[in-house]
């Protein structure tokens, strides 16, 4: 819990060392757990963040702290961030704050996941043949799952909602949390729901 | 003996050997046109100060028999303190009558010009000489050319020139309404031999080879667009059938209109006058007459009138002028060409302000010579905007600033997936009727709330706006399904969106998409999948997009899915852009590729000093820009607003004035609040879509890929140095300049099966340069087109270009079937080719130095303008096109698009 609290404290502040420039960096520092959260959905919706576009039903809803290089939003092609075998949606942009939320689909174990940073490519080429490959890659350089003691205080009671537009309103209320300057976004994910007529 | 008119007209040929060659070094030029007229046909002596001192003109110029020691022939009066400044001319018309009215025999002729110069002592003379020759078969002209549009009520000038034998023959002149030809007795008449054909005598050939009479036009409006085929025909006992018989000239039939409105050019340059359609509101609009086309106004008083624009059913039904200044002015005009007869219509005060959500107040301008208070179409009269389609002028309000309707906005989510929207409408849309929809994709990284500039601003000009959520990060073709779902979910909930208020009052069938950075890839892809039918919605079809326009786009997807296909297609690139920066090193950021795929209409507007994120709104955010003269998010936002408000008045609506606003060069005209200033450079580019043949393509590069030939099929040569066809494509990954990349910094062409192409070259300033097409007998008829319109860009990187950075200038030149010729050059408008945007910070697009893009601008040269002032060129006859890069110009060009348009 100590060492969670100093990483995102330093974060925040920038002081770290990949906090910035880590571009010019070989191997990226991979994101660290702040909140993670199950999530259940009633119905199901469509993951785009990867080539198979597969229906989501369950998954995780994460808060990572990374590093703002890595997160600095372009329309070229940038970092994709990987949750094990899955890609990781991202809400939010982060860049500024450090702290990116995520929408991860499946149903695993964090503390068996890998959480890390491959090949810059559009999330929307990404296909299983092509993640199994970036897998392999981090986990020889290293990457490790998140360990239970780390899991114990971030980790949520698992949010039972009824669709994907109830999950993004509650990856409102993070990020306003954990990046509150995003302000924009976070109003536009509020934006009341049009009633059926 | 050449009898057959084909062949008369290839006899003709010849005159283009003896074209006077231009007399290098001479202060002040004279040229004729033609060089070797017909017997009493005009003769138009131009006179040119190529020096640097003003040239002051005696008040008679002498035409000489022979060269300039011959005897004189007569005195030609000039205007009362002529003045010739640097590079300007004048021209002085001869009708080969000698000082007692007689024609002159054929024979050399000279007109000898005197002048005093600065401070160089006494007067002095230039000489230039024109051949008066019989033609080797008969010749017929309807005034002075082949082919000539003749307004109601004016008499045309028929001239038959006969060879030697003809001399004192009667000639019969024939008229028809079909075109022909038909042969008869193995004898091919350039006629349609219809039941309409009728003959007349008109006269016997002169001791000189001649006859000219004036043969008066009807004067009935019903008559407008009629043709009427020619030919005449002369006894000859020897000849088939028993005539000799001359080529065959056409005549059309048109209303008494005339381009009047427009500016004088400043600096004075030739053509001197631009005629224009669109006016800012607060500037001064002039009459600009050219008597040497309307000679029958010489010396004829007019009163002007500018009065609230009519149809002409509505001018046929309602003669009655009202002048909107509150008196007509009064005019003469004189023989003294386009400068002797402009006249100042008013200073700016014309109301451009419709009232409504319009774009530009129309005007017609009317020369009422018989002073009557009425438009005389039938008589002798003259009107700018005697038209169902346009205006005379139209005098257009600021477009930088919002329209007249109050704007409300709403915010809310469909549900589901980047449903979240923002839609902007009059807030009076209840009271309204159905007003058309633009829709706004943001890019990567941004936000949908970030376009209140662009909703605010159409909304209050009566669109309704709606900017949704996009979901660009897995990439563009999921931003482009993003797209898809919120259109068809937004005309699918027009009754719940704002309470209801949208509900019958949103156009579907009128849709522009607006789409930025991967939004911009994005739009286009989904307008792509709805092309090709992979996508279909309950709510609207492909027919309904009438605009696409993508600011930065990227290219992730190239040819085969981002592809505007027909739509009328639009890129914005901002040239500091460090996010979509353009850079050789990669093609998915390359915004010029989509563009140059568009099939049909399609534009560019592209910005200096702007940045990525300089196109919205969020003013707290990264500009991403880098590179001198940053112009920030305000200017781009202040230049960005009227150019988009054209583009969809344009396009969506069919406005007539905004299109002066999409090529016009910014330098010279751009919307009243638009910054200006060095830092402040906009490059514009616009190629016509060919629906309903309304353009003429010389050259597109796109076939025939051998330099010495045009797509079209025309012969191409050329003088200039390196040049090189090929894709318009930067073929390493750096914008240095090197001589194996010979299309270094082009970014217009993508990879595989993209094939924009181009021709680069370059010329050094030692010697005029030229790239001539030698037209196919298909392209001759220059005057069926309004403009010729091309694409041109400046070399990035290259030794030529870098050693003067500053806006290139060159000469476009027309030559006719008789040898005439006449040149305008492209910056006499106010601008040449801008020089590339010299970015100096990251990305570097290169190494050792900085990255440049060479980035095209469109050229459009009025027609009429290059028989400006009585320039001898039949427009009906135009055997070359020549580029002409004279010394001491140094550059490399690159250009595309070459064609005629209307």
């Amino acid at each position: 819990m100590i060492t969670i609290l100093l990483k995102t404290t330093l974060l925040a502040a920038g002081t770290l060392p990949f906090a910035a420039g880590a571009q010019s960096l070989a191997v990226p520092r991979e994101p660290v757990v702040l909140h993670a959260q199950r999530y259940d959905l009633a119905k199901p919706y469509i993951h785009w963040w990867r080539a198979e576009k597969p229906q989501a039903r369950s998954g995780w809803l994460l808060v990572l702290a990374a590093d703002p290089e890595m997160l600095r939003p372009s329309q070229g092609e940038t970092p994709v961030l990987y949750v094990g075998a899955q890609t990781a949606e991202r809400i939010n942009l982060g860049d500024q704050s450090g702290h990116v939320v995520v929408l991860v689909p499946g149903d695993f174990e964090l503390t068996e996941t890998p959480i890390y940073w491959g090949d810059p490519v559009l999330p929307e080429r990404v296909d299983a043949r092509w993640i199994d490959r970036e897998l392999r890659q981090a986990r020889d350089r290293g990457v490790r799952p998140p360990t239970p003691d780390a899991m114990i205080t971030v980790l949520h009671d698992t949010l039972r909602l009824e669709n994907e537009n109830q999950l993004r309103r509650a990856a409102a209320d993070l990020i306003e949390k954990y990046s509150p300057a995003e302000s924009d976004l976070i109003r536009g994910l509020r934006v009341p729901l049009l009633p059926k007529k | 003996m050449h009898r057959v008119s084909l062949v008369s007209l290839l006899s003709l040929a010849f005159l283009v050997l003896a074209s006077p060659a231009r007399a290098q070094g001479q202060p002040v030029e004279v040229s004729a046109h033609p060089a070797a007229p017909l017997p009493g046909q005009k003769v138009r002596f131009t006179v040119t100060n190529h020096g640097t001192e003003l040239v002051q003109a005696l008040a008679t110029c002498i035409v000489h028999q022979g060269d300039c020691t011959g005897s004189e022939v007569v005195a030609l009066s000039l205007p009362a303190g002529l003045q010739l400044p640097s590079d300007g001319s004048y021209t002085i018309t001869w009708d080969q009558l000698d000082q007692s009215g007689q024609p002159v025999p054929t024979g050399d002729y000279t007109l000898e010009f005197l002048y005093t110069s600065g401070t160089t002592p006494g007067t002095q003379s230039a000489c230039g000489a024109a051949s008066v020759q019989l033609p080797a078969a008969p010749v017929l002209r309807l005034d002075g050319v082949t082919s000539v549009q003749k307004l109601l009520n004016d008499p045309v000038e028929i001239l038959v020139s006969a060879d030697p034998s003809g001399v004192g023959q009667p000639v019969t002149l024939f008229a028809d309404v079909g075109p022909g030809p038909i042969t008869v007795g193995g004898v091919t008449l350039p006629v349609g031999g219809t039941p309409a054909m009728v003959a007349a005598p008109i006269g016997t050939i002169s001791p000189l080879g001649t006859l000219s009479v004036s043969l008066p036009m009807p004067n009935h409006p019903d008559l407008a667009g009629l043709q009427i085929y020619f030919f005449a025909a002369i006894p000859n006992a020897a000849a088939p059938l028993g005539v000799d018989v001359t080529n065959g000239a056409d005549l059309t039939l048109v209303d008494r209109t005339a381009q009047l409105a427009g500016n004088t050019l400043v600096p004075a340059k030739y053509p001197f006058f631009q005629h224009v359609t669109a006016f800012n509101a607060g500037s001064p609009v002039e009459l600009g007459l050219d008597t040497t086309r309307y000679p029958q106004v010489v010396d004829k008083t007019a009163d002007v009138y500018v009065v609230a624009a009519k149809t002409r059913a509505e001018w046929l039904a309602d003669r009655s002028l009202t002048d909107v200044r509150g008196a007509p002015g009064t005019v003469t005009f004189t023989s003294a060409g386009i400068q002797g007869n402009t006249f100042l219509l008013d200073l700016g005060t014309l109301n451009g302000s419709t009232g409504d959500t319009g774009m530009g107040v129309p005007y017609d301008v009317v020369l009422d010579f018989d002073r009557d208070g009425q438009f005389d179409m039938d008589g002798d009269d003259l009107a700018d905007g005697y038209s169902d389609t346009e205006a005379g002028f139209y005098v257009v309000h600021d477009l930088g600033q919002p329209g007249p309707l109050a704007v409300s906005s709403v915010e809310y989510d469909l549900g589901g997936s980047f449903m979240q929207q923002i839609v902007y409408y009059p807030t009076d849309i209840a009271q309204m009727g159905q007003l058309p929809l633009a829709v706004v994709a943001h890019g990567n990284g941004h936000n949908f709330l970030w376009y209140p500039h662009i909703g605010n601003h159409l909304a209050s000009y009566g669109y309704v706006v709606m900017s949704h959520a996009n979901n660009t990060g897995p990439g563009p073709a999921t931003a482009a399904q993003s797209t898809f779902n919120n259109v068809d979910g937004f005309l699918a909930n027009l009754g719940s969106i704002a309470g209801g208020v949208l509900q019958g009052h949103v156009d579907g069938s009128r849709m522009a998409w607006i789409g930025h950075s991967r939004g911009g890839e994005g739009v286009t892809i989904a307008y792509h999948r709805m092309f090709i039918g992979a996508t279909e919605s309950a709510f609207f079809q492909t027919s309904d997009i009438q605009f696409v326009t993508a600011i930065a786009p990227t290219d992730f997807t190239g040819f085969a899915r981002a592809h505007p296909h027909t739509i009328p297609y639009h890129v914005w690139v901002g040239q500091a852009d460090t996010d979509v920066h353009g850079c050789a090193d990669t093609d998915l950021t390359q915004s010029y590729q989509l563009h140059d795929r568009a099939e049909q209409t399609r534009q560019t507007i592209s910005l200096y000093g702007a940045g990525h994120g300089d196109f919205h709104a969020a003013f707290g955010q990264s500009p991403w820009a880098g590179g001198p003269n940053l112009i920030g998010r305000a200017a781009t936002h202040q230049i960005m607003l009227p150019y988009l408000l054209s583009l969809v008045k344009h396009y969506v609506e069919g406005n007539v004035p905004a299109k002066d606003y999409l090529w016009r060069q910014y330098e010279s005209f751009h919307a009243i609040s638009s910054p200006v200033g060095p830092s402040f450079v906009v490059n514009l580019t616009m190629r016509e879509g060919d629906a309903e043949a309304t353009k003429l393509v010389i050259d597109d590069f796109q076939s025939n890929p051998e330099s010495n030939l045009a797509s079209s099929g025309a012969a191409v040569s050329s003088t200039v140095i390196a040049l090189a066809e090929g894709h318009l494509d930067d073929n390493d990954i750096a914008f240095n300049w090197v001589a194996t990349d010979p299309f270094n910094g082009f970014t217009n062409n993508g990879d595989g099966v993209d094939d924009s192409a181009g021709v680069v070259f370059s010329f050094d300033g030692a010697q005029q340069y030229e790239l001539t097409y030698q037209l196919l007998p298909s392209q001759k008829r220059f005057d069926q087109f309004t403009y010729l319109s091309f694409r041109a860009a400046q070399g990035t990187r290259h030794p030529f270009t870098q050693a003067v950075l500053g806006d290139l200038s060159f000469r476009v030149t027309l030559r006719d079937g008789a040898g005439n010729e006449s040149s305008v050059d492209i910056d006499a408008y106010g601008g040449g080719l801008e020089e590339p945007y010299q970015r100096n910070e990251q990305p570097t697009c290169g190494f050792g130095a900085f990255g440049w893009n060479s980035e095209f601008e469109t050229i459009r040269i009025r027609l009429s303008d290059f028989i400006r002032n009585g320039r001898a060129l039949d427009l009906a006859d135009i055997e070359q096109l020549v580029f002409q890069f004279p010394p001491p110009v140094m550059g490399r060009v690159g250009m595309d698009d070459i064609e005629l348009v209307k």
